[in-house]
C-alpha cells in the first residue's frame, strides 16, 4: 500500500480550489434571482432560485420526493448492474480471445453506433411501459462504454509485460490474473464512469416517455402543470446524484487502481 | 548437434533471424560454457537484442539452432533462462516482493514458506529488504533494475540474459550495479550473457566479448578478456577497448 501524506498547506490549497470553483455558480444563482425579481424572466417560465428550494422542500416534507428519488435511483442501479455485468463478461471474452473478438466485436462496434434512444419504441413494444423496458434501456446505455473500454484495454496490454510473463513461464491464467487484468483496470474505470453518466441520461429518457414515478416523471409533470420550479428542482437533483455517483466511482477507482 | 559442443550452457549455431524481409541476424554462432560471463557488443540495430530474444524463447521463427543446456530454446531451453530487459518491466500494481515472486518457477506455490524464504533471501541479496512491500513507483531506476534481477534469480535459471540493463542509469549508479552484478555472478554458478553497446562495460565484466557487426548482424570477432579478477577500471581496459572498437569498425 502506498500512502500519501498531505500537509496543512496542501489541505488549505485544496479548500481554496473548492471555494474558487463555487464563485461562478454562486454568481449565476444571484444573477438568476436578480433576473427574475427585476422581471427579465416571468416567474411562470423561470421561478426564483428560492422557490425551487421551497418546492423541493415541500415535496420532501410530504414524502413524495423520497419515492421519486428512490425509484429513479433503483432504475439506474439495476440498469447499471445488468448492463455492466454483461459488458464485463463480453468485454473480457472479446478482450482475451481472438476468436470471440472476431465473432462478436464487429457486431458490438456496429451496434454502438445506433443511437440508444432508437431502441425505445421496440422496448416499449416488447416489454410495455413497465420497469423492464426502463431498466433495459438504461442497461443499453451503461453497456457500451464499459464493453468498449474493457475490450480495448485488454487488447492494449503492453507487449513488454506480456513478454515478462512469457519469459517466466506464467500459465495463461496467471498471466491474465497478474498482468492482463490489472493493466486493463484503468480503462475499465473510464468505461464505468462514462457508463454511469449515460445511465443517468437514459433514466431521464425512460421516465419522460412513460413513468408514473421518478425524477423524470417529476419533470414531465412539471411541464404539464406549468411548474418550472418542479422541472428545475428535478434537474438540480439529477445534477446532485450524477455528481455523487461519479465521485463514488472515482473513490472506488482510487482504492482499486492504487499504484 | 554441431561443433559448439554438448556441454555448452548456450549454443547458437548458424542462427539467421528475419523479421519479414528484414534480416536481423545472419549465420551467428556462439557458444557459452557453464558459469561463463559473455558480453555481446555491437552498434544499435546489429541484432544483439534479437539474439537474446531468441535465447529467451521469445522468437519462434528462425533458422539454425539455438539451445540452452542442450535443449531447444523454442521448447524447454527457453524455460531455463531468466531475462533482465533494458527497462525493469515490473508490474506496477504488485509490491516488490510480489514482483520477485513472478519469477518463481511453475509449480512453486508463491504462498508457501519455502517461497517466502527464497524471496526474502533474494531481496536481501539485492539489498532491497526494506522495500519488500513498496510499489515499483517508489523505487529509483537502479533499485527497480535490481528487483528485475531478483525476479530473474527467483526463476533459478541456468542462464541469465541481460539486455543493456544499465543503459538507462546514471554513470555512478551504473558502476555500482555492474559491481553488484559481478558479485552476484561470482557467488553463483550462473552463466551470464550480457548485451550492451558500452564497450568498456563489456570488457570490464566479461570473460569474453563477442563483437557483432554489420547489417544483418554477424559475429565479427571474439575477444578474450584475460585480466585477473577482481578487476579495477584501470589502464588495462584501454587496450581491450581499442581492440573491440577496432573490430566494430570505429577509428
Amino acid at each position: 500500500m502506498s500512502t500519501r501524506t498531505y500537509g496543512l498547506a496542501d489541505l488549505s490549497l485544496d479548500q481554496a480550489r473548492w471555494t474558487l470553483g463555487l464563485i461562478v455558480p454562486a454568481f449565476l444563482v444571484v444573477g438568476w434571482h436578480v433576473a427574475v425579481v427585476t422581471g427579465v424572466f416571468p416567474p411562470y417560465q423561470l421561478p426564483k432560485p428560492l422557490s425551487v428550494v421551497e418546492t423541493l422542500y415541500s415535496l420532501a416534507a410530504s414524502g413524495e420526493l423520497a419515492t421519486h428519488v428512490s425509484v429513479t435511483v433503483q432504475r439506474v442501479f439495476f440498469g447499471c448492474v445488468v448492463g455492466m455485468t454483461l459488458a464485463v463478461v463480453l468485454g473480457t471474452l472479446t478482450g482475451i480471445s481472438r476468436t470471440a473478438s472476431a465473432l462478436l466485436d464487429p457486431l458490438f462496434q456496429s451496434l454502438k453506433n445506433i443511437p440508444s434512444l432508437a431502441w425505445v419504441p421496440l422496448f416499449l413494444l416488447w416489454f410495455g411501459i413497465g420497469e423492464v423496458a426502463k431498466v433495459l434501456l438504461i442497461a443499453v446505455g451503461a453497456f457500451f462504454p464499459v464493453y468498449l473500454n474493457l475490450s480495448t484495454g485488454l487488447h492494449a496490454v503492453d507487449e513488454a509485460r506480456r513478454e515478462v510473463a512469457e519469459v517466466y513461464d506464467l500459465t495463461r491464467f496467471e498471466t491474465l490474473k497478474s498482468v492482463v487484468f490489472p493493466a486493463a483496470l484503468p480503462s475499465l474505470f473510464v468505461g464505468v464512469r462514462s457508463g454511469v453518466g449515460l445511465a443517468w441520461m437514459f433514466v431521464v429518457a425512460a421516465e419522460l416517455i412513460g413513468a408514473s414515478q421518478g425524477l423524470g416523471f417529476l419533470m414531465k409533470n412539471g411541464r404539464v402543470l406549468s411548474r418550472p420550479d418542479m422541472i428545475i428542482g428535478a434537474i438540480v437533483l439529477f445534477a446532485l446524484f450524477g455528481n455523487l455517483t461519479d465521485l463514488a466511482v472515482k473513490e472506488v477507482e482510487k482504492r482499486v487502481v492504487d499504484w | 548437434m554441431s561443433s559448439t559442443g554438448e556441454n555448452a550452457a548456450v549454443a547458437v549455431d548458424d542462427l539467421t533471424k528475419a523479421y519479414g524481409d528484414t534480416v536481423a541476424l545472419r549465420d551467428v554462432s556462439l557458444s557459452v560454457s557453464p558459469g561463463e560471463f559473455v558480453s555481446v557488443v555491437g552498434h544499435s540495430g546489429c541484432g544483439k537484442s534479437t539474439l537474446l530474444r531468441v535465447l529467451a524463447g521469445l522468437e519462434d521463427d528462425f533458422r539454425g539452432t539455438a539451445t540452452v543446456d542442450g535443449a531447444d530454446v523454442r521448447t524447454e531451453g527457453g524455460e531455463r533462462v531468466g531475462m533482465v530487459f533494458q527497462e525493469p518491466r515490473l508490474l506496477p500494481w504488485k509490491s516488490v516482493r510480489e514482483n520477485v515472486a513472478v519469477g518463481l518457477p511453475r509449480g512453486v506455490d508463491p504462498d508457501s514458506d519455502d517461497a517466502h524464504e527464497r524471496i526474502d533471501a533474494l531481496l536481501d541479496r539485492v539489498g532491497l529488504t526494506e522495500f519488500a512491500d513498496a510499489r515499483p513507483s517508489e523505487l529509483s531506476g537502479g533499485m527497480a533494475q535490481r528487483v528485475s534481477l531478483a525476479r530473474g534469480l527467483a526463476y533459478d535459471p541456468t542462464v541469465m540474459l541481460l539486455d543493456e540493463p544499465f543503459s538507462a542509469l546514471d554513470a555512478l549508479t551504473k558502476y555500482e550495479q555492474q559491481d553488484f552484478l559481478l558479485d552476484l555472478w561470482r557467488d553463483s554458478d550462473l552463466t551470464v550473457v550480457l548485451v550492451t553497446h558500452d564497450v568498456e562495460e563489456a570488457a570490464y565484466l566479461a570473460d569474453r566479448v563477442t563483437v557483432l557487426g554489420g547489417q544483418p548482424g554477424t559475429v565479427e570477432t571474439t575477444v578474450d578478456i584475460t585480466e585477473e579478477r577482481p578487476r579495477d577500471r584501470g589502464e588495462w581496459l584501454v587496450d581491450y577497448r581499442d581492440r573491440i572498437t577496432t573490430a566494430l569498425g570505429v577509428e
